[in-house]
Formats: structure tokens, C-alpha cells, sequence
């Protein structure tokens, strides 16, 4: 089958493999490059990997402006989140409450690799889930409300997810969502957050902390393999492809990161975490993770192989279209019981009906 | 006058982890750039003052009423203290300075 | 190749199969689209712009087709889409152009930032440039439209491009966009100037395009320094009246009407206090255009834009 997606995909995939070939891209190739990688929020990091291998300079003046265009809106973000981290950080002054940073707010002020030419728009925190009313409460009292107006969703977060609704300050934009876990309460993996606080580490001179190395790639495959966003996968592939050849260096970390992943009930999504970047990137691991069920495995590739290649919704083929939509009932699977699964994607599906109908009835279009 | 827990006499500091850049004009109008919240402030020559000497060292608010009115050649009175104290309200609501920790 | 240069109906198949890459100053936008109307005032507007036959790498994709909803059949509309993505309103079928242009300005705004943008008009004579940034409704394009016409170049009449890594200024020429009673104003005032068709009932009222001279399309790779920064406000039967303007206000409300200041940071900061180093700043009331372009005529440029004192 004729898939129009696939070549600027594949190419993406293979830039982000070997940033030394970004040199080596015509500018036709290009034009069907960059929308992609900018849906993707990969284009800041195509700029980083030609800047760290030294190929752009070389680059043409018309491909380095529209690089850095993107660089300077991902450089700005990053900004605005290690301004938020110091905000909140300065709010909870006092409490004694151990502040996580995780995702890319932990890469970016740890200066980690996948934190160059990151996109992140929200900043992702975890507090122990015993002070988070006093964290809620003390948020509150300095300036941050949540904007989660819909009472539906706003029960939904605090009930099932894994964090408070989402909050922003008055004065600012960066949406900060508090955790008090890595995975929603409801899934079906059992992990006790208070292992993750325990080995926590300091990121030195900020005030804050973020989880320790071998819970970095375990939480990233977690989130990737278990909640089944994959509009992202590609990029979530490429953080943690960063994470497995940054740690590489230390002795026995493979070994370490096994036998944590065992502790935390994290060894399915290490090995997916494994195979895919092995799959896409070529990495190797020397102390891979124990297989789970084959036909699962055969399950999940039908799946990952499709809908990790990277395209525009509207450059998707119906397959991968249900490929991701398999991962994201998978995602649902995981995360919630069975019936409370049909309940939440029912009540969804109706507030998102009765708004269409809403829609179709008030909006006219302007100029008509 | 007694000192309220929020008025106690731990040292203000201007933007400790970092480096303001400013831009003044015509003598009259000056321009500060903050490199960690990213925004411009218009600063009036007072509240020019106040940040500049907190840039330079941490100071206690009496120590600034002090400084300022000795700068401006005037009593230290309620009109300045209250202009002081606002001034380091709107600062701190910005981020522009901390309290202690230098 | 000049986009004059093709037939309409060269132009039409064009525009329907692979698009158009237009030089638009520093950017290349690509356009695709199937709507008769789009396709003749495109021809009209752009005329003198020239094509890329070898670039091949666009900086912005526009498509705009009608939707493909059973709306169709209810309304006549046309859908912008950039990059695929449906970004507005649909508007009606015959004011595609229109929507091209905001649709344009838009897409700069949000994609391109490599140069420092500023909501302003900006005109250009004997080498030095006058930012005219302003609200809408304060005269601005009229301002703009008037100075062209009288032996001002056009760089652009919503945005002023600036390089940060010398302060110069990248030209990006498009047609005017004159708004309800400038029309009129406008085509006394120029009756050589070509006009596109008068769109009436926008969410901005009455928009009507003028196209830009030759010369500015012709020179749209010329960039050059300014020298000063002018608030224009038009104000009935008042006398023209130039006041100095403080230059740190003049940066703040530069950096509140810039689209990308705040994502620049120290780079917009520092981009922005050099303009003020180099430009004289000022305030302009004016109701008559003659005494307008006469008094812009008589401005003196600055020694720090580079103007040698007598």
C-alpha cells in the first residue's frame, strides 16, 4: 500500500538516529520534513543534533532560520518552566515537602540530553500524596488557581488520575500539573510512590528534586507504554533512547535499572522501552528485560511499528489511525477497571457529543 | 514601631541567581530586562534606586527607607516608607527579589 | 518568473496542483488553492511577485478550498488551512483573499522567528527607515499608503522585521490593506494605484486591497537601518504635529505590539534597545496627508542609523 507519510517519517526517524545525515537533506526533502517535525515538537531537536555534531554551520541559511524559529520557541518555553520550577519552589518555601520535577522540567534542570531543543509546555511535579491538600492549599494562597471549570473533569483528575486539575498562576502562563504518583491510581500496575520519593535526588542548587537515573527511563516507558498517548511516541522514543546512552557510561547501570524495574512492577514497559528503541534507533541493551507473553509482544509491534512513525493527521492512513487508537484503548485498558473504563469513555463521548450539537447550533460562521 | 511577621528584618536581595540587564535613556526613564521571568519593567527613579541597591547588596527595609531618603535628600517619613514598602510589595509579587538566602 | 507572467488559467492550474511558491521579502509561502475568485485577485495583488522555481522548501503552507462539510451546501465558505491545520473561522466563499491576507500575517507571526516582529507599518527613504507601529484604527495604513505613493518605499504596512544580529530591517512588501473610509481617501489620493475588489461586511468592515508599487516588490531583498520610531494618530482638522516620544515608553509599547518579543527574550530585549540607541522616537498627530508626507519628507535621520552629520 501506497503510504504518503512514510518517507518524511522514516526520515525523521533516521535524522534522529544519526543527526550527522541532517547535513546531507535537500531542501525538497526538507518541505516535507519540517511540518512533520514541528507536529511533532521535533523540530528544536533536529537543530540540536546538527549543532551538537557539527553539521550546522553547513546548513543552508533558509533550512537554519526555520531551525531556529522553532529552537527559540522551545529555549523560551524551557525558560518559562525553570522560572515556574523557582516560582513554586519559593511558594512551597518552608513546608518541608519534597518537590519532584519530572519529564522535561527534570531533563532541563538537570542538563540532560533529551532536554535540548525540548518542546515542553506544561511542568509536571510530584508531591507526596499526604500533603497534597497543604500543597493544593498553599498553591492556592500564593496566586494559582486551577482552571478546570468542568466539575466532571475536575472529579475525573482528582478521583482517577494520578494529580490535582491542572493549575497556572495569575501572572503567568506555564500550566503546572501536580502528581502524587507516576501512574493513575487505577492501574491495574501496582507501584507505591513512596519508593520513587525515597530515591529521589537533589538537582543541585535549585531547591528541587527529581527521580533518580534508572526511574527516569522507567517512568518515561511507563508513561509511553501504559497510557497510551502515542500522538508523541516518537519523541518519548527519543528521550529515552537519550537516557539509555547518556547512563550507559555507569558501571551496572543495566543491571541497576533491571532490578528496579522488577521492584517497581516497570518490567513490561522497560522491555517495550528496549525493543522500540532498539526497533528504531538501533541501541543495544546488554541486560534486556525479560519478554513478556509472545503474543502480546506480536500485539504491541503490530501496533508501535505503525503508529511510532511519525505523520500529520492528515497525511495518516487508516491503519495507523487504528493502530493508535488500539494503543489508546490498550492505554484505557491498563489504567482503569473494565466498567469504569465504559463510563469514563461514555461520559466523554456525550459532553463531547452535546458540544458538537452545541456548536453546530451557535457558531455561525463570521462573514457568512 | 513594632514589626509585623511580614515586615521582620531579614534582608531583601534583587534577582540573586541571576543577572539584570539595564537600559536607561534621556536620564529620566530607566528599563530593566529580567533574564529569569522574562519581562520588561519601566522602572521610575525610586523604584530604579531600590532595585540597583538590591542588586548590589541584600538590605533590610529600614536600612533602604534610610538609603533612599538620604539618595533623595528628604526626611524619612510615612510617604516614603509607604512608597518603599509598595515598591518592595510589586517587586516580590514579580519575582524581581527575594527575602534572605543571598 | 513573475506570477504576471503566467495566464490566469497557467496560474489557476498552478495554484491547484503543487501550489505557488511565492518570494514574499525573506519567506517563501506556498499557496494551493481551487477558488476562482482567490485565484484572480491573487493575480491582481501579486502580480510583480516573483515565483520559486528552485527553492522547493517553503516557509509557510497555505491551502484555502472550500470545506468539505455538508456546511458547503448551506453557505458558500472557504477554509484557510496551514500546514493542514484549520486555524479560523471559514469565511464566505468570496472574501478568500481577504482571509489570505490575515491568514498570511497570522502565520507569520506564529511560525517565523528568526527576525524580531513588530505590529507596524514601515516605509523606507533614502536608505533609512520610520516604524509607524500604532493601534488599528489610528490611521496607520492610510499613513503608509499615502507615504508610498509619494516616493517612499513599502517594507510592509502590518510588520517590521527586524534582524537581531544588526538591527536592519527585512522588507516584506504585500498589498495594503486599506479599511473603510481610507478607501475612498486612498483612491483620490492615488487613482494610479491598482486596487483589488472592495470586501465588504468583514469583521473589520469594509477592506479593500491597494497593490503595492513595483519598486518596493522589485527591491524586496533590500534591507535597511531605521532611524525613527513614529506614532501616528490621525485627529480631524488638526495641523501635523511631530512631539518627542520617551524612548524607554517608546520600547515598551514597541515590545507590547511586538508578536514575538516576549519569545526572544534577552535577544528581543537587546534587539529592541538598540532600535532605541539608533532612532529618534516620536509622537505624530495629522489629518492632511500632503502635510504629513511633507513633514516625514523633512525628517533628519540619525547619525547612529548611519546618516553622515552635514
Amino acid at each position: 500500500m501506497k503510504d504518503a507519510s512514510f518517507i518524511p517519517g522514516r526520515l525523521l526517524i533516521d535524522l534522529l538516529a544519526d543527526p550527522r545525515k541532517v547535513a546531507g537533506v535537500s531542501l525538497r526533502d526538507w518541505d516535507r520534513l519540517v511540518p512533520l517535525a514541528r507536529w511533532v515538537r521535533l523540530l528544536g531537536r533536529l537543530r540540536a543534533g546538527a549543532i551538537d555534531t557539527g553539521v550546522y554551520p553547513d546548513l543552508d541559511g533558509h533550512v537554519r532560520n526555520i531551525l531556529d524559529s522553532s529552537w527559540t520557541v522551545a529555549q523560551d518555553q524551557n525558560a518559562l518552566m525553570a522560572w515556574e520550577v523557582s516560582r513554586v519552589r519559593d511558594a512551597l518555601r518552608g513546608m518541608d515537602v519534597p518537590i519532584v520535577l519530572l519529564k522535561g522540567a527534570a531533563y532541563m534542570l538537570s542538563g540532560l540530553p533529551p532536554a535540548r531543543g525540548r518542546f515542553a509546555s506544561d511542568l509536571d511535579i510530584m508531591v507526596p500524596i499526604d500533603r497534597i491538600t497543604e500543597v493544593e492549599a498553599r498553591m492556592t494562597e500564593k496566586g494559582y488557581s486551577t482552571f478546570v471549570h468542568d466539575p466532571y473533569d475536575d472529579h475525573y483528575y482528582r478521583r482517577w488520575m494520578h494529580e490535582l486539575p491542572p493549575m497556572v498562576h495569575r501572572r503567568r502562563t506555564t500550566v503546572i500539573d501536580v502528581h502524587h504518583t507516576i501512574l493513575p491510581r487505577t492501574t491495574r500496575i501496582n507501584l507505591d510512590p513512596r519508593k520513587l520519593f525515597e530515591r529521589a535526588v537533589d538537582i543541585p542548587g535549585q531547591g528541587v528534586k527529581r527521580l533518580c537515573d534508572e526511574d527516569l527511563i522507567l517512568h518515561s516507558a511507563a508513561h509511553l507504554f501504559c497510557e497510551g498517548e502515542f500522538d508523541l511516541a516518537i519523541r518519548d522514543l527519543c528521550d529515552m533512547n537519550d537516557l539509555f546512552a547518556h547512563f550507559a557510561d555507569q558501571k551496572g547501570f543495566g543491571g541497576a535499572l533491571l532490578a528496579r524495574a522488577q521492584e517497581l512492577d516497570l518490567l513490561g514497559p522497560l522491555f517495550y522501552a528496549q525493543r522500540y528503541t532498539h526497533h528504531f534507533f538501533a541501541t543495544r541493551h546488554d541486560t534486556p528485560a525479560p519478554q513478556p507473553s509472545a503474543w502480546c509482544v506480536k500485539l504491541m509491534d503490530s501496533l508501535v511499528h505503525r503508529a511510532a512513525i511519525p505523520a500529520r493527521p492528515n497525511e495518516s492512513t487508516s491503519a495507523r489511525r487504528l493502530a493508535a487508537w488500539g494503543l489508546f484503548m490498550r492505554g484505557h485498558f491498563i489504567k482503569m477497571p473494565l466498567p469504569l473504563l465504559a463510563m469514563h469513555l461514555t461520559v466523554k463521548s456525550w459532553l463531547r457529543f452535546t458540544h458538537f450539537v452545541q456548536r453546530l447550533f451557535e457558531k455561525k460562521p463570521q462573514d457568512a | 514601631m513594632a514589626l509585623s511577621p511580614s515586615q521582620n528584618p531579614i534582608p531583601w536581595v534583587a534577582a540573586p541567581d541571576r543577572k539584570l540587564t539595564w537600559r536607561t535613556w534621556d536620564e529620566a526613564e530607566t528599563v530593566v530586562y529580567d533574564p529569569g521571568s522574562g519581562d520588561t519593567h519601566v522602572l521610575d527613579p525610586i523604584s530604579a534606586l531600590v532595585l540597583e541597591r538590591l542588586e548590589h547588596q541584600p538590605m533590610t527595609r529600614d536600612a533602604l527607607f534610610e538609603e533612599v531618603g538620604r539618595e533623595l535628600g528628604v526626611d524619612v517619613d510615612a510617604t516614603l516608607r509607604g512608597h518603599v514598602d509598595k515598591t518592595l510589595e510589586d517587586f516580590d509579587d514579580l519575582g524581581l527579589i527575594a527575602q534572605g538566602e543571598a | 518568473m513573475k506570477v504576471g507572467e503566467l495566464t490566469i488559467t497557467e496560474l489557476g492550474q498552478r495554484l491547484a496542483f503543487g501550489g505557488v511558491d511565492l518570494h514574499v521579502g525573506p519567506i517563501i509561502v506556498r499557496l494551493k488553492t481551487r477558488i476562482a475568485s482567490l485565484v484572480e485577485n491573487f493575480a491582481t495583488l501579486y502580480a510583480d511577485y516573483p515565483i520559486d522555481t528552485r527553492t522547493g522548501l517553503a516557509d509557510i503552507r497555505v491551502t484555502i478550498d472550500r470545506p468539505k462539510s455538508l456546511r458547503r451546501y448551506l453557505w458558500p465558505l472557504s477554509v484557510f488551512k496551514l500546514e493542514g491545520r484549520q486555524c479560523f473561522e471559514p469565511f464566505a466563499l468570496s472574501k478568500a483573499f481577504a482571509m489570505f491576507e490575515w491568514g498570511l500575517n497570522w502565520s507569520v507571526m506564529n511560525d517565523v522567528h528568526w527576525m524580531l516582529n513588530i505590529h507596524s507599518a514601515v516605509v523606507e527613504r533614502n536608505g533609512f527607515c520610520a516604524i509607524l507601529p500604532a493601534p488599528p484604527g489610528s490611521g496607520k495604513s492610510t499613513l503608509c499608503a499615502a507615504l508610498v505613493n509619494r516616493g517612499w518605499r513599502l517594507f510592509s504596512d502590518e510588520m517590521a522585521l527586524i534582524q537581531p544580529i544588526d538591527g536592519r530591517i527585512r522588507p516584506m512588501p504585500r498589498p495594503i490593506n486599506l479599511k473603510n473610509n481610507a478607501i475612498e481617501l486612498m483612491r483620490s489620493y492615488a487613482p494610479d494605484a491598482v486596487f483589488g475588489p472592495l470586501f465588504e461586511y468583514t469583521q473589520k468592515g469594509a477592506v479593500r486591497h491597494m497593490r503595492p508599487p513595483i519598486d518596493s516588490v522589485e527591491r524586496m531583498h533590500e534591507t535597511a537601518l531605521p532611524s525613527w520610531v513614529i506614532f501616528p494618530r490621525y485627529e480631524k482638522d488638526s495641523p501635523p504635529k511631530l512631539t518627542h516620544y520617551s524612548k524607554a515608553q517608546t520600547l515598551i509599547r514597541l515590545a507590547q505590539n511586538a508578536f514575538n518579543y516576549s519569545i526572544l527574550r534577552k535577544v528581543g530585549f537587546d534587539t529592541l534597545a538598540t532600535l532605541m540607541d539608533r532612532c529618534d522616537c516620536y509622537e505624530f498627530v495629522y489629518s492632511n496627508l500632503d502635510d504629513a508626507v511633507e513633514t516625514f519628507n523633512n525628517l533628519k535621520p540619525t547619525e547612529a542609523a548611519g546618516a553622515v552629520s552635514p
